[in-house]
């Protein structure tokens, strides 16, 4: 963490009394509520495990683990998961979601593999080639267009990078990347 | 049947105003709100729920099947819908960025200034600068407005000084404050309709990161929700009806309006009468209401026998630039937008009008994070997560508002296919903007670039460069679609607010918009609502039959 560190710690108190119920994890020695342990326990709202294991394998590919955690690390598929439920703000999704991560599945078992299980390079290179629609129609039949990455992208932009109080940036990965300290309203607690 | 004497249709900039003034002159005003009063919750400080980034929850209200948001097409699609302003009680005012503009004199009077623009409505307000210049003290000192106008030569003369100092610059607006005077222009900081300090019984600002896109935590930032509307409350004379739906203006055959149709908040459709009607639902909310208000006299909807109601609507196109500085410039320090020059606003080579450039809002990570952070790098993978860490807090950046041109084709039309659940049919947007907007936007976004060349930023990119005239169109900044004028065949509604074919119907928001100026359009709205209001107030005699 770059700055800030004393500030953010007493920030991470208050974030827990304004989100209640909300989320993750313990900071810097400040222990939290564990609520984002959907994935933890396997129960997923919207998809399938194997959907889930697809779908961890392209975030991670959309923000890496480097030295810092990366999208499986932020639990960004929770986040997506929990946008998918019935009801939820992307519900209206969960169909195309499905059909894509599929779709993805059997263009990358021309290879012999599930997507999950291709090397680094396999994976980037399909997703590159589905990003640009140039996966082959016989092997891509499906309504949704492979060009859906782009939305997943910005989907896991949102589990990777938005508050953890739906579900991703565990830990608060991105803000402590970035050096961003919580909650999000600093004035406030510059006030306190 | 119920009766009243004055009924107002929208709580937001422009209704909250107009509704203080009769309230305040001892009319007694029912005032309808199709959402309800936006709470301070911990979604707050939610970057996934801002009006600027609405992914998981979209911003105050109005939610559910029954409130749902007001949709409209941009496309001309008929399967697209995306949502429109706030809807609650203050409506965008609760929720924007709250820069509190006032036009500039010559934004009232392009026509004479510029002559014809061929091929756009643009015309002369049917008053100046100097007939608002009371209204825009009214709402400086009633909404409440920060700010100075020491360093800017190009704005109108004002009577009374702002009532409250001016924010202080960001590391961000340092820069940009010294690089614009070396270059000769003129700096100047934002006015802002936040409390620079404590004012009107309210708390100053405790700057927050992110402000714009969400109520403020502790009522530093001024709507009509916390200023106008409870000093209407309190006269005894406001009765607010909130989750409350207006469907339809009910007329007479002498052209009267009698008084409104509304789905209460139990879903049960009444008539309210009145002896006046206002409508202030925003420019696409008002359109529609004429619209839809079908009758004998009125086949084509109310104010629409020259077909103009919905027409020369109006948006912002917004431009810039961004860069990068040399070292880490981002503060916790919100709400960022501070400083500002008008020296682009007119007086241009080879188009009509201009706009403001000015620092802007701090951006969220993932605001930050959308599409790629260079020019012609990956919007995912490794790279775009180095420059995220290498570049997040770095930004540097200039943009502002374009004054829009409106023409005849750019409209928007009633959508009988796409209906809410009361049955009222959604508006849809059609037609193209002017060339202009090509034009004035591509040389704003060319002295943004120049600017920050000269700061020594580095990775300098355009923002917003277009070569296509806007379609469609109208978001946040939506006006024009009732426009005021003095001739019927062109306009809507005369110089006070009054629909030209009616006694007794009034417009009080963005819709009366005749240029939407190259600024945000608020503290104008605002100006306008307070105006209306006086108007009435001064004919009630008349009115009250
Ligand atoms: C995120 C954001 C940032 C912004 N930043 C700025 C800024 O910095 N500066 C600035 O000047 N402007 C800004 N704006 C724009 C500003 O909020 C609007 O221009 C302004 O509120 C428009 O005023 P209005 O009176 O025309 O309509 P509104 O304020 O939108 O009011 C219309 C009201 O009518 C209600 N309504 C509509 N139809 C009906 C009906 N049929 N029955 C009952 N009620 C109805 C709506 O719910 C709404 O509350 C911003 C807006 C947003 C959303
Ligand atoms: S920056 Fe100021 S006005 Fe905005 S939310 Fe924070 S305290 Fe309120």
């Amino acid at each position: 963490m770059k700055k800030n560190t004393s500030l953010s710690r007493r920030a991470f108190g208050k974030w827990v009394t304004v989100v209640g119920g909300g989320t993750a994890a313990g900071i810097g020695g400040v222990h939290l509520l564990d609520c984002a342990g959907d994935a933890a326990k396997g129960q997923w709202l919207a998809l399938t495990d194997n959907e889930i294991r697809i779908l961890e394998a392209v975030a991670e590919q959309i923000i890496p683990t480097d030295r810092d955690p990366g999208a499986k690390e932020a639990r960004v598929v929770v986040y997506i998961d929990r946008q998918l439920a019935p009801d939820a703000a992307y519900a209206h999704l969960a169909e195309r979601y499905r059909e894509w991560l599929a779709a993805l599945d059997s263009a990358a078992k021309r290879s012999g593999k599930p997507f999950a299980e291709l090397s680094w390079g396999e994976q980037t290179s399909l997703l590159r080639e589905a990003e640009s629609g140039k996966i082959p129609k016989e092997v891509w039949n499906v309504k949704t267009p492979q060009s859906f990455f782009h939305t997943v992208v910005n989907h896991v932009k949102q589990g990777f990078y938005g508050t953890p109080a739906h579900g991703g940036n565990f830990n608060y990965a991105s803000y402590r990347m970035l050096g961003v300290i919580v909650p999000t309203c600093t004035g406030r607690n510059r006030v306190s | 049947m119920e009766f009243t004497d004055a009924i107002v249709v929208g709580s937001g900039a422009g209704g909250g105003c107009c509704a203080k003034v009769l309230a305040a002159a001892g009319i007694r005003v029912v005032m309808f709100e199709r959402g309800e009063w936006n709470r301070t919750d911990p979604l707050g400080e939610d970057d996934l729920a801002g009006q600027r980034s609405p992914c998981v929850v979209l911003g105050p209200g109005p939610h559910g099947r029954r409130t749902r948001k007001e949709h409209f097409h941009d496309n001309g699609d008929d399967g697209v819908v995306r949502p429109n302003n706030a809807a609650c009680v203050g409506s965008g005012t609760v929720t924007y960025g709250a820069m509190g503009w006032r036009f500039l004199p010559d934004d009232f009077r392009l026509k004479s200034k510029y002559g014809e623009l061929e091929g756009s409505t643009m015309d002369d307000w049917p008053f100046t600068y100097d007939d608002l210049e009371p209204f825009y003290e009214q709402a400086e000192w009633e909404v409440g407005v920060a700010g100075s106008d020491e360093g800017n030569p190009f704005c109108g003369p004002r009577k009374k000084n702002y009532p409250m100092p001016p924010f202080p610059y960001t590391p961000e607006s340092k820069i940009m404050d010294a690089a614009f005077r070396k270059q000769g222009l003129h700096p100047f900081p934002t006015p802002l309709l936040r409390n620079s300090i404590p004012f009107n019984g309210r708390p100053a600002c405790i700057h927050n990161r992110f402000c714009v896109g969400y109520q403020c935590p502790i009522d530093a930032k001024n709507g009509t929700q916390n200023t106008v509307i409870p000093a209407a409350i309190a006269t005894g004379n406001l009765d607010l009806r909130i989750r409350c739906m207006v469907v339809e203006v009910m007329m007479d055959d002498t052209g009267k309006a009698v008084g409104v149709k509304y789905f209460d908040e139990n879903h049960q459709l009444r008539e309210l009468r009145a002896k006046v009607v206002v409508l202030a639902a925003a420019a696409l909310g008002t359109a529609r209401l004429l619209l839809a208000s079908k009758s004998g006299r009125f086949p084509n909807g109310i104010g629409n026998a020259h077909d103009v109601v919905g027409r020369n609507v109006q948006t912002h196109r917004y431009v810039g630039a961004r860069g990068f500085w040399k070292e880490e410039l981002f503060t916790e320090d919100g709400p960022g937008t501070n400083v500002a020059i008008c020296d682009y606003s007119h007086d241009n080579p080879g188009f009509v009008g201009g706009g403001i450039l000015h620092t802007d809002f701090q951006f969220t990570p993932y605001i930050f994070a959308g599409g790629s952070v260079l020019h012609g790098t990956a919007s995912w993978g490794q790279e775009h997560k180095n420059l995220m860490r290498r570049f997040y807090r770095r930004q540097i950046r200039i943009i502002g508002p374009i004054q829009d041109m409106p023409t005849w084709q750019r409209r928007v039309v009633l959508n009988d296919s796409v209906r809410d659940c009361w049955g009222l049919p959604f508006v849809r947007s059609e037609g193209q903007g002017h060339i202009n907007d090509v034009k004035a936007g591509n040389f704003l976004s060319d002295r943004a670039y120049e600017i920050l060349q000269k700061t020594g930023a580095e990775h300098i990119q355009h923002q917003g460069k277009n070569d296509r005239p806007p379609f469609g169109g109208a978001g946040q900044h939506q006006g024009g679609t009732c426009r005021m004028g003095n001739d019927p065949k062109t306009s809507v509604t005369n110089g006070w607010g009054k629909v030209h074919e009616t006694e007794n119907l009034y417009l009080a928001d963005g819709s009366l918009l005749v240029s939407i100026g190259g600024f945000n359009p608020a503290l104008t709205i605002m100006a306008l609502g307070f105006r209306v209001g006086a108007g009435i107030v001064r004919d009630w005699d008349s009115m009250k039959g």
